[in-house]
């Protein structure tokens, strides 16, 4: 470690928070090996953030993932909204996966972007209703309240499909 | 966990351990980057490392509120009400004379004479906000207590402005010595935007009729016959949170929520800046069971306070009946 570290600041924030950018990215590009390097592209810019003498936090990585994963959109020459690019998901096959999954990601690619993000946030990437409410610049229990919409709307919409299986 | 969040993530086609240790090659970069800076540079005070509230927050917060005693009774009570630990008391009310669309249409009418300077094209709203956290670690509560944050939002026709957010003083409850209360005073969010970047929903002056006020906060939304009064209780605050109000402008939003089902009158009531309100309050269990509150200001008529509470009865929200979750009490910008 060097001395630009020796109080472990930035070590801590890395460990803490790699995964969590690793899983936003990895939804949204869906190659893993993509995100890995995008994620570690998300940090390089945190380092010279952070070495600048600049304040490090959850919700600003978070948006400069979201600018770095665009980026690699356009490096890459594709076109697709992320958005649209999100929707492929639904198409991904898994060793794994089965009817209900295919599914539900059918159905929460049915919903409003909003909706849709929320659920992401709060069931695949884990974050906390205080992180998604400081990210979203909104308050803790307005969180709740979209979370348990999205919930709603979704439920609605796999009833609606026929999707719900369960 | 309940069965939409189960099968949400059971759906993820990629998923990937949160919050677990990282990978060697992680490790690896890390060390790269670190190695990586030839200068040491300055840099500003570090923030107090983060205290998750965890992962499973719902069920964390839960855990922790099984120890407090909360006030089970209507959001504006009319009884003294006992401060709870981690969320501020309930207001009290004391019961006024008039139907709703009475006591409504007599806060339009006094409403009073302030108006905006047309030519004005930069405006400034001052509030005092608290939203329910909690802070813990290892399962253990450390603090409970409510500290509110003061916020100053300026803004320009530009959309260029700022907003900063200064931490007031513990109010309800205690702060421990080692806890992350910060000092009164202390900007725990300051932010400048360039020209276009101010985040609003409300861009243009609110209107001064009521159907004119009905399209204004029903666009950014998406309000209509189908929405709830919470809603556009909801959609008022987001406007009174960017834009001061003159009479015409307030009065306008009375007579919406005159219009408006499922609104009633709690009574007069005391605001959390000791200011004396008519609290106007409708429930809804569309979209969660929660309780607006519109508090205006008894002698002016002006929109002063609004509060947010959870009634209860929600299975995936362990969060106990009657818990106050927000407040915002704005203030004049002087």
């Amino acid at each position: 470690m060097t001395s630009i570290d020796s109080d472990g600041h930035f070590s801590a924030f890395y460990r803490a928070n790699y995964s969590v950018i690793l899983a936003t990215v990895t939804r949204r590009l869906s190659d893993r090996a993509t995100a890995e390097d995008v994620t570690s592209e998300v940090f390089r810019v945190a380092w010279a953030h952070h070495v600048g003498g600049d304040e490090l936090s959850l919700p600003w990585l978070y948006t400069v993932a979201r600018n770095v994963v665009g980026n690699e959109y356009r490096r890459s020459g594709r076109s697709a909204a992320l958005s649209a690019k999100s929707e492929e998901l639904v198409d991904v096959a898994h060793e794994t996966d089965d009817d209900s999954a295919r599914d539900t990601r059918r159905a929460m690619m049915r919903l409003k972007e909003a909706d849709r993000e929320i659920l992401f946030m709060a069931y695949w990437e884990d974050l906390s209703g205080a992180e998604i409410a400081t990210i979203l610049d909104c308050r803790v229990p307005t969180v709740w309240v979209r979370l348990n919409r999205a919930r709603a709307a979704l439920k609605h919409e796999l009833r609606e499909r026929g999707g719900d299986r369960s | 966990m309940n069965d939409i969040e189960r099968r949400v993530r059971a759906a993820n086609p990629n998923p990937i351990p949160v919050r677990g240790a990282v990978s060697p090659r992680s490790e690896e970069e890390l060390s790269a980057l670190l190695a990586s800076a030839p200068h040491p540079a300055p840099r500003p005070a570090s923030r107090r490392p983060r205290r998750r509230i965890g992962t499973a927050w719902v069920t964390a917060i839960a855990a922790v509120l099984v120890f407090v005693t909360v006030i089970v009774a209507g959001n504006v009570t009319d009884r003294p009400a006992p401060s709870a630990a981690f969320a501020p008391p309930l207001l009290t009310s004391v019961p006024i004379d008039g139907t709703t669309g009475e006591i409504l249409n007599a806060l339009s009418s006094s409403a009073s004479d302030i108006r905006m300077d047309d030519a004005e094209d930069e405006r400034t709203v001052v509030y005092e906000s608290w939203s329910a956290q909690i802070t813990m670690e290892e399962d253990t509560v450390l603090d409970m207590y409510v500290q509110p944050q003061e916020t100053r939002r300026t803004w320009s026709d530009d959309l260029s402005g700022s907003i900063v957010s200064r931490a007031g003083a513990v109010k309800w409850g205690t702060a421990a010595p080692d806890s992350a209360a910060a000092k009164p005073g202390t900007i725990i969010l300051g932010e400048d935007f360039e020209p276009g970047t101010y985040p609003t929903f409300f861009v243009t002056p609110p209107p001064a009729t009521v159907e004119e006020m009905r399209s204004y906060l029903a666009a950014p939304f998406g309000l209509g016959e189908q929405s709830t009064s919470g809603e556009w209780f909801k959609a008022i605050n987001d406007l009174r949170v960017d834009w001061p109000l003159d009479r015409d402008q307030n009065s306008a939003i009375l007579q919406l929520i005159a219009t408006l089902p499922d609104v009633t009158v709690a009574g007069a009531v005391t605001d959390r800046l000791g200011r004396s309100g008519v609290a106007v309050q409708t429930e809804t269990r569309t979209e969660g069971n929660f309780r607006y509150v519109l508090v205006f200001d008894s002698a002016t008529g002006l929109l002063i306070s609004s509060e947010f509470v959870y009634l209860g009865g929600l299975t995936d929200i362990s969060l106990p009946a009657m818990t106050v979750l927000d407040y915002t009490a704005w203030k004049d910008d002087d």
